[in-house]
């Protein structure tokens, strides 16, 4: 099994609670308390490796406050992450700056180039139906010129509906598979390994040596 | 538990009797004639009794001369589309005010359309910041319309009782809430004339923090409950009791600065006197993970972690104020854990001890366990480390974890010689 940290971000109340929990328990309620600080949750997927055998891939996942906006305990939270899932509503225009902000931070602060970060507008099914086509603040044609220009993973998906959930982080866990797949084989030769035993994935730290948690 | 509460006013003439032999002693807690074993619910009406009888002058009956009950300000309405401010109708015109509260943010957000993105910072949310000082969001602090859309959306999202559902409980939340912003003294005036509280509302800044509701969240329920609903002037009283607590509260825990300060200054030390073992583990090569959890069991006193009826005992003790809240509250989170010392393995992955504290609640050692005790412990150890006693602290803890289970002693001495033997060979 592999083990892999990844960590949420975003404004406050773009749904990043509702993702995680649609993810991890396949629910979501209308009415969600706000996260304090941090919540942790775990859950496993399979992906499929070249020779097609079923690889277990466990996500350990850190779902963060949004309110934290200036993230000056935000390093605590990303540190040794493999992969950043962030949330913008495509309800709320400025919700887009706000992520665009914390890829920002990701990309100075984190000195890994193998970090994934998956950009998701959530919300979606606010804006389906014809009824409903003004409530969309953000078009996802935006988004994701802006994910391709900054090498993001990007999608839409909605919590509450369930709609492209479940494909993100299987996604996600795909492409750390495939990023670290050379450096765990080689790992595992160098220590004799059959591959049958569990593998933390050794993960980067921070460049912020400022951070309180240095 | 009308009798409890007739007992209780009857048995308590004086605060100090209640809160050295009502909350300290225990009495309160457990039925009599059970040998302090089996614990009763409280109940709510005769916790209201309690809390305004320690909380408020006079309990709050009549006030004395001199101490000041502050009026409630009305919140103000920030027009999204003029961003002029005019005034709420007074609470007593509960139905106009239903009919505004129907075009508040509570009813965009359920109806899951929000308007609550902050406005534009006088700054870059992300530059680097000095660790010296307190954090950004400390000194930045809001404006008035950017604060009063984050109290309605944590509002809406307040889940410890159905009563926050209902626009008249949402209304007067948030009228309390913006009083306590409005009358908290600026953190940092220094840095910012608009921190003064003369100046007017609309050029303020406001410094809540996600939290700050549930607390007031969890004092408004008991009153609500004792009195049957909440008029205006036990709002007032409820101020007064949300702000007496908040006073120590707020700078203490939601400073992220003090926070960190309070952890190596005071937690750690406390739990490298109390437990040797367990200080190797928290605080190791990547002690800083602590603040993580650190920041939900502090900011919002347990609420989150251990069951209500627990809360509610350690919050009696709380509002003696009989030891200085960062120090009651180390030591309540040192003996929440000591009786888990064998869940925690040196050595185990620093994320894997975060998930341990985040559902701490969910380990029946910690569920299960009885409140009252928890607190006489953490007032004991407070006791010992306010005079500086910390071989009376050490041997308070080991006696206590003696208890837990007999064989603990011998097993570590048993432990020890052998790994002595070991390192002879």
């Amino acid at each position: 099994m592999l083990q892999f940290k990844l960590v949420l971000l975003g404004d406050s109340s773009v749904g990043k609670s509702s993702i995680v929990h649609r993810f991890v328990k396949d629910t979501f309620d209308e009415l969600r308390e706000s996260t304090i600080g941090a919540a942790f949750l775990s859950q496993t997927i399979k992906v499929e490796s070249e020779d097609q055998q079923e690889v277990v891939i466990k996500f350990e996942i850190w779902d963060t406050a949004g309110q934290e906006r200036y993230k000056s305990l935000a390093p605590m939270y990303y540190r040794n992450a493999n992969a950043a899932l962030v949330v913008y509503d495509v309800t709320q225009e400025d919700s887009l700056n706000k992520a665009k902000a914390w890829v920002e931070e990701l990309k100075n602060k984190v000195g890994d180039e193998d970090l994934v970060i998956f950009l998701v507008g959530n919300k979606v099914d606010l804006c389906e139906g014809s009824d409903n086509e003004d409530k969309r603040a953000v078009a996802a044609t935006l988004a994701k010129q802006y994910a391709e220009d900054q090498g993001l993973m990007f999608d839409e998906v909605s919590a509450k509906t369930g709609h492209g959930v479940k494909e993100v982080f299987q996604a996600i866990g795909q492409r750390l598979y495939d990023t670290k797949k050379e450096e765990l084989a080689t790992r595992q030769r160098g220590n004799g390994n059959d591959g049958q035993v569990d593998i933390n994935v050794p993960r980067p730290s921070t460049n912020d040596t400022t951070g309180c948690c240095s | 538990m009308a009798d409890l509460l007739q007992w209780a006013t009857q048995t308590y003439e004086t605060r100090e009797q209640l809160v050295a032999d009502g909350v300290w002693g225990g009495e309160l807690y457990y039925v009599p004639g059970s040998g302090a074993q089996v614990v009763r619910p409280l109940g709510a009406h005769a916790r209201g009794w309690i809390w305004r009888t320690l909380l408020l002058p006079s309990g709050g009956d009549e006030f004395d001369e001199g101490v000041r009950i502050p009026e409630l300000v009305s919140v103000p309405i920030v027009s999204a589309k003029t961003r002029e401010h005019e005034h709420e109708r007074p609470q007593s015109e509960h139905h106009k005010h239903q009919k505004l509260l129907s075009h508040s943010p509570l009813w965009t957000v359920t109806n899951g359309i929000r308007k609550l993105t902050p406005r534009e910072t006088t700054r870059h949310p992300l530059h680097d910041e000095p660790r010296s000082g307190a954090g950004l969001s400390d000194r930045e602090g809001m404006d008035l319309e950017e604060t009063l859309d984050i109290l309605d959306l944590d509002l809406s999202r307040l889940m410890i009782d159905d009563i926050f559902r209902t626009p008249q409980v949402h209304a007067q939340m948030r009228q309390i809430l913006f009083n306590y912003l409005v009358q908290s003294p600026p953190r940092d005036s220094a840095h910012h004339r608009a921190d003064s509280i003369d100046s007017p509302l609309s050029e303020r800044r406001f410094y809540y923090k996600q939290g700050f509701h549930e607390i007031l969240g969890l004092v408004y329920l008991q009153m609500y409950e004792t009195e049957g609903g909440i008029q205006e002037r036990s709002m007032q009283n409820i101020l007064f009791m949300y702000t007496k607590l908040m006073d120590q509260l707020a700078p203490a825990f939601y400073r992220e600065d003090s926070l960190i300060k309070w952890e190596s200054g005071t937690l750690s030390k406390m739990l490298q006197m109390c437990s040797p073992n367990l200080f190797k583990i928290f605080y190791h090569e990547q002690a800083h993970q602590n603040t993580i959890w650190l920041i939900r069991w502090t900011r919002l006193l347990f609420l989150r972690e251990l069951p209500r009826e627990t809360v509610l005992v350690i919050w009696d003790h709380i509002f003696t104020f009989s030891y200085p809240l960062k120090t009651f509250v180390a030591s309540l989170v040192v003996s929440v854990i000591l009786p888990l010392y064998k869940t925690f393995i040196v050595g185990m992955e620093p994320d894997e001890l975060v998930e341990i504290m985040l559902h701490i609640g969910e380990n029946p050692l910690v569920r299960d366990r009885d409140p009252v005790q928890l607190c006489k412990l953490a007032g004991d150890m407070c006791q010992l480390w306010h005079v500086g006693n910390f071989s009376g602290l050490k041997s308070l803890v080991d006696r206590y974890l003696e208890s837990l289970d007999p064989n603990r002693r011998r097993l570590e001495e048993k432990l020890r010689v052998r790994v002595k033997r070991n390192i002879r060979t």
